[in-house]
């Protein structure tokens, strides 16, 4: 794949906020990388603490800083960095996150030998207190990557800092939607399937740090305002899947009911109940949202204990 | 950063029998270290591939290459380096695995001040299973969580079957006071080592995983005879640490019967298996071991 002379062919961009300690790793990741042909579009999202002096560290002409003054959330952070690119494939990296050096590498190849694919996924290590994992980001079944069982549904979460992507793949299905705090990148997954074939390497290409770092930008709370975005917006993905339309439902209602209001609760509840009436955990949580938000979270937490308990 | 003539702080030590291939991804993971001040050489265990170009190709003064004209083994090319190295510490890479870009500088900070009465140890990423039965996982080393702020101690070491190179830093001093890798043993002489480097200096470990192994498709360790080799030499060697700890010592005899088994050796097997029995009559698995090696070694 080539690129036109001082155009460099891919970019990557790194949204950050308020991580200088990680996000010093996070880009010497990225720099250090074997396949070197990059440009790194450090986007500071509004932080507060010492990011520019980390950013400022890196004496590397590859290294771009972009600073908003008011924040804008991860996915504004990287439509933002977007506009910004000059290379015809992009890259995502988040603050807390390490790239092994060979992961631009492996994925440039991807992409150069299937011109039919326009992002390439890699499986990578969730290294948490006491356990590390090898998380896979791969179709259900038949090769299909089917969105219907939602944000939460089985893929893996679709991490951005394991794609690779062609700009004219994101032209096509556009940007991160930025009324979305938690599952931005799902949603973008969609529009891409829309538009282009996705695939993906079976190996661990970076490692999401969950000990120094946080999942900052995935919290239960906006759960609920998630999914009424999701749902509204791609109502097709659920035409004929009345159980897995359902399980979206439950999914909002729950976090409805721990976050915001019992009665937006009772009425997603509802929904998911109509759709697919033997959801006995949908009925469990609509007897749970009389208790108000504290009840039904202490309730959730000794569900979890008993089902903990009932499955060791 | 040491100025020329003046010898680095860290000599890394990398052995590798062909494996061009895999090369880039380990030394480059090397030479792109947050802590640069160090001295890589590779030693060239009798390879028909064309290492000494591959590496004089990066063009970088911190790269040696030292050649064996025929295959001695891993843990000879191992003491070469070693015995070549300039540096006060001496930490190991495979050519097939990858160090995350902080290691050194992590290391050398938790044996502050550098004082050379402790070694460094870290912990160890590592994939298994076969990517096309789509049962690839991942093995940590240490396989469970455990507690490792006091360092680690040398009874624990004895215990433990399993080391990883990739995981050091270690004062030259001490590596040449325990005496370099024992070039008998064909998969052990990592764990080896550690036993007789866990009685020099005080280990400071960490469980944060620094290093990234990948099994690749040829792996060292896939034939139980090697396995069945090295125990006993190596319950030979620490007969007299073992007397002390009958415990770990019948576990170690229970191992030795487990590889004697998968090697198809039922009559040493069994005896083995009857050894560890004897040091420790509480052990279902080993009476199931022996019924096991007795049963084969009857039937054929």
């Amino acid at each position: 794949m080539t690129s036109l002379p001082g155009v460099p062919l891919v970019s990557v961009i790194l949204p950050t906020h308020n991580r200088p300690a990680t996000l010093k790793r996070a880009i010497h990741s990225v720099l250090a990388q074997l396949h070197g042909d990059l440009e790194l579009i450090v986007v500071d999202d509004a932080s507060d603490q010492g990011t520019h002096a980390a950013a400022a560290t890196f004496k590397d002409p590859r290294l771009h800083y972009v600073r908003l003054d008011s924040n804008r959330g991860a996915g504004g952070a990287r439509n933002e960095g977007l506009r910004r690119a000059r290379g015809t494939l992009i890259a995502y990296q988040d603050d807390d996150d390490v790239w092994l050096i060979d992961k631009l590498q492996k994925q440039v190849a991807f992409l150069s030998s299937r011109p039919d694919i326009g992002l390439c996924l890699t499986g990578y290590y969730r290294v948490s207190p006491g356990v590390t994992t090898y998380v896979r980001m791969r179709p259900h079944s038949h090769g299909r990557w089917d969105f219907a069982h939602g944000p939460l549904g089985g893929f893996g979460v679709i991490a951005t800092p394991g794609w690779l992507v062609r700009r004219d793949t994101l032209a096509a299905a556009g940007g991160f939607d930025e009324r979305l705090r938690s599952w931005d990148d799902w949603e973008l997954g969609v529009r891409i399937a829309q538009v282009a074939g996705i695939g993906f390497l079976d190996e661990p290409l970076f490692i999401q740090d969950r000990v120094q770092g946080g999942h900052m930008w995935r919290n239960r709370s906006v759960y609920a305002s998630d999914m009424a975005v999701i749902l509204s917006k791609h109502p097709e993905l659920w035409r004929g899947k009345p159980k897995l339309l359902a399980r979206q439902y439950f999914i909002q209602g729950r976090a409805e009911a721990a976050f915001n209001s019992p009665e937006a609760a009772r009425r997603a509840l509802m929904r998911a109940i109509r759709l697919d009436p033997a959801a006995w955990r949908a009925w469990l949580a609509l007897a749970g949202t009389f208790a108000g938000r504290e009840g039904f979270r202490t309730l959730e937490q000794r569900w979890q204990a008993f089902t903990s308990w009932r499955d060791a | 950063m040491g100025r020329t003539g003046e010898p680095p702080l860290v000599s890394v030590v990398l052995p590798t029998l062909d494996r061009s291939r895999w090369l880039p991804r380990s030394i480059g993971s090397v030479l792109r270290q947050t802590w640069n001040d160090l001295e890589l050489i590779v030693v060239d265990d009798g390879s028909t591939e064309d290492i000494a170009a591959l590496v004089n190709g990066y063009g970088d003064p911190r790269v040696r290459y030292v050649r064996h004209d025929r295959n001695l083994g891993v843990a000879a090319a191992r003491n070469t380096g070693v015995e070549a190295a300039r540096g006060r510490y001496i930490a190991f890479q495979d050519s097939d695995d990858e160090w995350l870009l902080g290691k050194l500088e992590a290391q050398l900070a938790d044996l502050q001040p550098l004082d050379g009465t402790r070694m460094a140890l870290c912990g160890v990423l590592r994939m298994i299973g076969d990517a096309t039965r789509g049962d690839r996982r991942v093995l940590t080393y240490p396989r469970t969580p455990t507690d490792w702020s006091h360092g680690v101690d040398p009874r624990i070491v004895l215990a433990s079957a399993v080391a990883y190179t990739q995981s050091w830093l270690v004062p030259k001093t001490a590596l040449l006071a325990a005496g370099g890798f024992d070039t008998r043993l064909r998969v052990w002489d990592d764990w080896d080592l550690l036993i007789r480097l866990s009685k020099q200096v005080a280990i400071r470990a960490r469980l944060e995983p620094l290093v990234v192994s990948a099994r690749s498709d040829r792996s060292l360790s896939d034939d139980p005879a090697r396995f069945a080799h090295d125990l006993p030499v190596i319950l030979n060697k620490y007969a007299d640490d073992l007397r002390t700890r009958p415990v770990d010592h019948a576990s170690l005899r229970k191992l030795l019967a487990t590889w004697l088994y998968r090697a198809k050796r039922w009559p040493e097997a069994r005896a083995a298996a009857w050894e560890s029995i004897c040091l420790r009559p509480a052990q279902s698995a080993a009476w199931s071991l022996l019924a096991r090696a007795f049963l084969r070694e009857t039937l054929t």
